[in-house]
């Protein structure tokens, strides 16, 4: 089901009032049975999987505390949980060549043919992190299994996350929720503009992107200078969009996700985008791979923390996808947080010397565009497309690919360019932005008024733009 | 709950006389269009007795006017360039629904993709979108899934697409000015357009063949018979050998339900460049030729001297 359909919305909405209908005992159930049924819609597979896959993580955290042999059930449940995320997503890279070489005439890739894996690299980040958590003893294991379940299944960001911690998702479900209207208004407004993200921006950058991207060895002539400069915000796009209304939802439901975006165009170095852009991965990532790496081999001194770095971001690139420029994506970022790593203090030395004002905007727009330059690696479906963007990059083409319509293309620059001002006057001139917020607020009246006007127009640019369903770009991984 | 509820509902209705605003838009946006066919169609306007329709092919090829003028016999183009046999479909069914079924119907097929999938031929939902004023085009929009058909009931925006709100006059372009017969003969050509001729004998994969484009050429057939309309395929020429291969298909498709003209392939005019737009279209004087040959053979039908297995 598509969760930008109108048919996602109304079962959505529905199935709040029906939530809070129910006495408080029965909710988590309900919202499970829910996310069972979202699953379904995919595939019947698909949720016998899922359901065995959180049985088989339920029982391992049951069983961790108390085994005898803890590190082995804990390398057990780890590595049954990667076997599985290789199986489903990684087999044509990994699993597959090496059957060839063997001669062994067996293709793998079956299996994720029958089970159709939707959302399987974002639910095993989930499970993993909660066997590290109860591992550690940082958590205590879960007891009800429907719990669990839901922790894993919940629907609105079973799809691309974000990708929740276990000790922060779960305690959640043991609250008492009453239903308070201002926090479902505040859900429903944050759903609305998600939509408007993803079906009024994003969508209509698609042509563009996808175009270059779908004829580049063909040897067309693009303005790929265009193409490089909207893929972020195209991704930026689409991706918070998907999160705003996985947010939305959830807070409707009284649950509060972990953060994934925090204008991540205000950074000022890639060390800082990556803790504003995509949080909950890159968070996870952190706790879970660099600090746990950094940790074991703290006896090689810095050379440990280099190593963990270099690890933690090419296995970011991976999870991503099977493929080289995946990994080349990763490591970019590496080097880049390790040239900030290693440059910090001459850096400082030089810049402090210069404005406030010119050494932000510089290092925002460096940011911006090495984020462009490594988004090649990212959309481009093989490696030799990557070199293939880079060869043509020169030549200047005055026209955009896809074929979008001159008037469609400025109006998005224009929602694009709204919701950026919002964002550094929010960010640079915060104190303002809330006098002038609070001075709207104030007159009840005329706030009203206003929201509702903007809610129309919001409601009439995603019914007359969402026509052509486009895919979340974070829905295949 | 109730009183949240009961804001949710009073929203909804505030929105529901909002979005009745936009019939205006949907008004403006069929005022605005150059190309005025369809909508003569669907207020039962084109009552003709020869009727072309096809893609780009069949509006630059064959000239309506020099028919009428020739055959005596009212005729009109409705050929749209770009569009797939699944749009000439519903030109045809939304001809017999609106307006007195023609005579003739000469079907200009596209050489050898009819049936086959082309980037380059498409449903035209473009040409419908103007007109969504009219419940029949959302209704038929809202059939190809393009727009949820229960909500467009009620909720006029979900009839639009963004391209309505360009409510400016549009014009023709300097290649597509529809000639008051609805034919597009083109009188120019770009100085750096060059092609080469095709020869040899040419294969049609008939498993490459969508099923959904069958069908649309099968209910083309079918409405035809149950309206009593004669059928004339017709294969224009193209800057190749003529595909007899794909001739062989659709004559096989077609049966004993329609009749069929091949261009003369003998006429060297055919082979010479300057006589092409482009490897698919001919120039005005070689159009003008095209027809001229076309309508011997429309004369010769009307005496019925063609025999339906010609």
């Amino acid at each position: 089901m598509d969760i930008t359909s109108l048919y996602f919305i109304l079962f959505s909405v529905v199935s709040i009032f029906i939530y809070y209908l129910l006495k408080n005992e029965y909710r988590v159930l309900f919202l499970t049975l829910l996310s069972c049924a979202f699953i379904a819609t995919y595939s019947y597979i698909l949720l016998a999987y899922v359901v065995t896959y959180a049985l088989v993580n339920y029982i391992i955290g049951i069983k961790l505390p108390g085994s005898g042999r803890k590190k082995l059930l804990f390398i057990t449940g780890i590595i049954l949980n990667l076997t599985q995320l290789i199986l489903l997503k990684y087999v044509s890279f990994t699993i597959n060549p090496l059957l060839q070489l063997l001669n062994i005439d067996l293709d793998l890739t079956v299996i994720s043919r029958i089970i159709i894996p939707v959302g399987v690299s974002f639910f095993t980040l989930q499970g993993i992190g909660y066997l590290v958590n109860v591992n550690l003893g940082w958590e205590k294991p879960e007891k009800n299994f429907i719990y669990f379940l839901l922790y894993i299944s919940f629907f609105p960001r079973f799809l691309s996350g974000p990708i929740d911690r276990s000790n922060h998702f779960l305690p959640q479900l043991r609250v008492n929720k009453s239903f308070d209207a201002e926090r479902i208004a505040a859900g429903f407004r944050l759903i609305l503009f998600g939509l408007f993200k993803k079906v009024a921006i994003a969508n209509q950058l698609v042509p563009i992107v996808n175009g270059a991207y779908a004829s580049i060895d063909y040897g067309n002539e693009f303005s790929l200078w265009a193409v490089l400069l909207l893929q972020p915000l195209y991704l930026y796009f689409d991706f918070s969009g998907y999160t705003d209304i996985a947010f939305g939802f959830a807070r409707s439901f009284g649950l509060e996700l972990r953060p994934n975006f925090n204008r991540p165009f205000m950074s000022e170095n890639m060390t800082e985008f990556w803790k504003r852009f995509h949080i909950s991965l890159s968070s996870w990532f952190h706790d879970y791979v660099f600090i746990r790496t950094s940790y074991r081999y703290r006896r090689w001194g810095k050379r440990a923390s280099h190593f963990a770095l270099f690890l933690t971001w090419v296995l970011f690139g991976i999870w991503h996808g099977a493929g080289w420029n995946f990994m080349l994506l990763g490591f970019l970022q590496a080097l880049a947080i390790f040239y900030e790593f290693s440059t910090k203090k001459f850096r400082v030395r030089i810049f402090s010397k210069l404005p406030g004002f010119p050494r932000i905007w510089f290092g925002r727009i460096f940011t911006y565009l090495f984020y462009s330059i490594a988004l090649v690696f990212f959309f481009a479906p093989d490696i030799n497309s990557v070199f293939t963007f880079f060869a043509e990059l020169p030549v200047l083409n005055g026209y955009l690919p896809g074929g979008v319509r001159q008037e469609i293309f400025l109006l998005v620059m224009v929602f694009i360019f709204i919701i950026l001002v919002f964002e550094v006057l929010k960010h640079d001139f915060s104190d303002t932005f809330d006098k002038i917020e609070s001075f709207w607020l104030s007159n009840k009246f005329m706030n009203r008024v206003f929201r509702w006007a903007v809610y129309c127009l919001i409601i009439t640019v995603v019914i007359v733009f969402n026509r052509d369903v486009q895919q979340f770009i974070y829905f295949q991984f | 709950m109730g009183k949240f509820a009961l804001k949710l509902v009073v929203f909804a209705a505030i929105f529901l006389v909002f979005d009745k605003l936009f019939i205006l838009v949907a008004h403006f946006s069929a005022e605005a269009e150059a190309d005025k066919r369809l909508e003569y169609l669907i207020n039962g306007t084109i009552n003709k007795d020869i009727i072309i329709i096809g893609s780009s092919t069949g509006s630059r090829d064959i000239i309506a006017s020099q028919i009428e003028e020739e055959t005596g016999l009212s005729t009109f183009n409705l050929c749209y360039p770009g569009s797939n046999v699944e749009f000439h479909e519903f030109i045809l069914r939304t001809l017999v629904k609106f307006n007195e079924s023609p005579e003739i119907m000469l079907l200009v097929v596209d050489d050898d993709v009819e049936l086959l999938y082309e980037e380059s031929i498409i449903y035209r939902k473009d040409r419908l979108y103007p007109l969504v004023k009219y419940p029949y085009i959302w209704r038929e929009l809202a059939e190809r899934e393009e727009r949820d058909k229960f909500l467009s009931n009620f909720v006029v925006l979900n009839r639009l697409n963004k391209y309505n709100f360009d409510i400016r006059k549009k014009k023709f372009t300097e290649i597509d000015t529809i000639q008051d017969c609805g034919s597009m003969p083109i009188s120019w050509k770009p100085d750096d357009m060059e092609f080469d001729y095709i020869y040899g004998e040419r294969t049609y994969s008939q498993d490459e063949e969508l099923p959904e484009k069958v069908k649309a050429y099968m209910d083309i057939i079918e409405t035809c018979k149950t309206n009593s309309i004669k059928l004339v395929v017709v294969f224009p020429p193209v800057y190749k050998t003529h595909s007899k291969a794909f001739e062989k298909r659709i004559r096989e498709l077609s049966g004993e339900e329609a009749y069929f003209y091949v261009y003369n392939t003998d006429n060297p005019l055919y082979r010479l460049e300057d006589n092409y737009f482009d490897a698919t279209h001919l120039m005005q004087n070689a159009a003008t030729t095209y027809t001229d040959e076309l309508i011997s053979y429309l004369n010769d039908l009307i005496e019925n001297e063609i025999d339906i297995n010609n």
